[in-house]
């Protein structure tokens, strides 16, 4: 018996990662092109799961830019503070959602409000990204038509390397958790289950299953959930066949998809009368 | 035993969800407030200045940087300014851009001080996140319209603070078939949008106060302005475009960064705005939309400012309306044209004046051009530098209507009228903390 099923979904049902990394200020405002400026400079084939956008911080539109999103990554510059410690050139990386670390001001004026409005209505909204970070430069000048100071020119290399520590932390920590391999081979294995239960009192075989090419899961850690996860089933001691993909542009780049089933002859069940003498 | 009443100042350091940064000082003599100052303090800007010696057909671009709210009605004042000067009819298509351009400009500013910076004074609550949180899908409701706003804006402007398409002579692109069947979708689910806020807004509680104005506007001939018309009052005086500079005279204040602006030979307040538009021009209203003023009883002309929040709503509804009725008809011409030509720019010497109705009022603005072509003097007059004086009689006389107690409370109802008129005061710089001297 031969099936080729539809891609199932990842366990928990997810969907692609989906990131934004956001560059905020005015690149004629000296320092304050921080974000554009390190926006720029970014490889955009750095990550397929995050867009690139510029934005002047403007509440409502940062919400808008918000929708869908289960990350941000802020790219802003920062006023220097002298209680915080904060001189020119310095960069920091701030978790937002973070109590303590979003303490903003009122939504005072939309001339005003900016990124901890924006946070805040978001929030309300139950439209706010999962996880929120800043990676702040800290300024020197902000003039009109200024260039960028010296200290900030040379912070742009190390803000671009906190983004990407970001990104890869982001990722890996969702790929550790919702993608993790056990509770996905759960799922293939009860959609499995559902599979073969058109041929009842049949043993299952073997799985096939083919990792995308951007997927995390290890073929071998797979193997090992799926023979703890069949035990007791009618799918206990089927074997599990890993097909490694290697086309990172297709649609299915990041998944594990099932694509055969084998299923073995029916079972003669054998009368309780009969097990009983056999056993007598 | 006869006591002197006592002097007292009151001070606002810095008014909330206003659109740039002043206070206010109020004199008090016992229970009666005898004395107001609305104190600009926003570093003066200069752009004046900034423009003479430059070309003038960078006039657009330079005074859209003057408001990241009402860039659309800077360009189109400045554009008309410089294609009267030089006698240029831009092409009809053109024209049809600038007006969508206005419309979506109108929305977005609108629907900003409805929602996050003016019902929470309604509904009981210090800010738009704290309304937000007992009344979030009006909260969406608004962001979606503030967004239809903005996609017109990037549709055809290029993006959506300080857009780049409109130049003098017209736009440099017109919009593609499938940009205004896509922008014509949206503004249908706009229209609902809008007329619900409109009964949204209706439903709050308006102090029981109203004033007498002296309204300026522009008009058009059965037609809500919006890009362009003739200068008209309520009262007597025959207005027209030259009238800035002899009927209506700026004076400087000295306790503030803008100049005020005063009408007629006693140098009476006046007030321009969506409450003057509407007063002198609400007639003109889609039938839709006068049959929602009646239904809501909204008065016409409106002399209440607390209820100007019902008239920048239906303001919404019509700049939306207006606009799907401009992008079915960008679509047919653009879909059967043969290709509009844009007008020659000739370099000429002379006075050009341009005015709008941006979303907070009439904007004017008057250049000299020499031979050839730079701008040698010019005058920008926002509308929330005209409104200044009405707005500071306003506080005069809501606060000694309302008789307010303490201090915090007469902060709180200086606060709340002064936002109903939605001043602008990045624009005026040509704005709020509150200084009340008690005497």
């Amino acid at each position: 018996m031969y099936l080729v099923c539809d891609p199932f979904s990842l366990a928990g049902g997810t969907k692609a990662m989906n990131g934004i990394i956001i560059g905020i200020g005015n690149r004629y405002r000296g320092d304050d092109g921080i974000g554009p400026l390190v926006l720029d400079r970014i490889d955009m084939k750095m990550n397929p799961h995050f867009d690139l956008v510029e934005s002047d911080g403007e509440p409502t539109g940062l919400i808008s830019l918000f929708r869908g999103r289960d990350w941000c990554i802020f790219i802003d510059a920062i006023i220097p503070n002298v209680h915080l410690k904060f001189s020119p050139g310095m960069v920091v990386s701030v978790d937002l959602l973070m109590e303590g670390n979003n303490k903003g001001t009122e939504l005072s004026s939309t001339h005003t409000g900016g990124l901890f409005d924006a946070i805040g209505l978001a929030s309300v909204l139950g439209c706010l990204p999962k996880k929120v970070f800043l990676v702040g430069v800290v300024g020197s000048t902000f003039g009109s038509c200024a260039p960028l100071s010296e200290s900030v020119q040379l912070a742009i290399q190390q803000a671009i390397e906190e983004v990407g520590q970001l990104v890869r932390s982001l990722v890996n920590e969702k790929q550790g958790g919702i993608m993790h391999e056990s509770g996905m081979i759960d799922e293939l294995v009860t959609t499995a289950l559902a599979w073969s239960a058109a041929s009842p009192n049949r043993r299952i075989r073997s799985i096939t299953v083919e990792v995308g090419a951007l997927s995390p899961c290890d073929p071998e850690h797979l193997r090992e959930h799926f023979v703890e996860a069949c035990k007791g089933t009618w799918a206990e001691g089927a074997s599990l066949i890993v097909i490694p993909k290697d086309d990172i542009t297709d649609q299915h780049a990041q998944d594990v998809t099932m694509v055969n089933l084998t299923v073995e002859e029916p079972i003669v069940t054998i009368p309780e009368a009969a097990n009983a003498a056999c056993h007598g | 035993m006869n006591r002197e009443p006592s002097i007292k100042t009151v001070t606002v350091d810095y008014v909330t969800r206003v659109e740039g940064k002043a206070a206010l000082s109020l004199t008090c003599s016992g229970e009666t407030i005898t004395d107001v100052q609305l104190r600009i303090f926003e570093p003066p800007r200069l752009f004046e200045s900034i423009l003479k010696g430059r070309s003038w057909t960078e006039a657009p671009d330079m005074t859209a940087r003057i408001c990241g709210i009402c860039p659309v009605a800077y360009q189109i004042s400045a554009a008309q300014a410089m294609e009267n000067l030089a006698k240029i009819t831009i092409p009809k298509q053109s024209q049809s851009v600038r007006r969508l351009l206005m419309c979506g400009e109108w929305i977005v500013s609108h629907t900003i001080h409805i929602y996050l910076l003016h019902a929470p004074d309604f509904l009981g609550f210090a800010n738009a996140i704290e309304m937000a949180k007992h009344y979030p899908e009006q909260m969406k409701r608004g962001l979606a319209l503030k967004e239809v706003g903005n996609e017109i804006l990037t549709t055809l402007g290029g993006r959506s603070v300080h857009p780049v398409n409109l130049i003098v002579g017209g736009v440099c692109r017109l919009p593609s078939n499938k940009e205004l069947t896509k922008l014509k979708h949206r503004l249908k689910s706009a229209v609902d949008l809008a007329r619900e806020t409109l009964s949204w807004v209706s439903s709050f509680s308006f102090p029981d106060f109203t004033e007498e104005y002296i309204f300026v506007s522009l008009s058009r001939p059965k037609s809500y302005p919006l890009t362009d018309g003739n200068l008209v009052t309520n009262r007597e005086w025959v207005l027209d475009e030259r009238s800035f500079g002899s009927v209506i005279l700026e004076e400087q204040l000295s306790y503030s960064t803008a100049l005020a602006s005063t009408i007629g030979p006693s140098h009476e307040r006046y007030l321009t705005g969506p409450m003057a538009r509407f007063a002198l021009n609400g007639q003109f209203l889609p039938e839709s939309i006068l049959t929602a003023i009646e239904e809501n009883s909204i008065p016409q002309p409106c002399c209440n400012p607390f209820r100007s929040i019902q008239v920048r709503a239906l303001e919404v509804w019509f700049a939306c309306s207006e606009a799907l009725l401009i992008v079915e008809e960008l679509r047919r011409e653009i879909q059967n044209r043969n290709g509009e030509k844009f007008p020659e720019l000739q370099t000429r010497a002379g006075t050009g004046i341009g005015i709008t109705e941006a979303p907070r009022g009439v904007l004017f603005q008057q250049y000299d051009v020499d031979e050839d072509g730079i701008i040698t003097n010019c005058s920008i007059i926002p509308p929330t530098a005209q409104n200044q004086k009405q707005i500071e009689k306003s506080i005069l006389y809501f606060l000694n209507h309302s008789k307010c107690g303490n201090d915090e409370e007469l902060r709180e109802c200086a606060e709340k009228i002064i936002r109903s008129f939605d001043p602008c005061i990045s624009c005026a710089t040509h704005f709020l903390s509150l200084e009340v001297q008690r005497l």
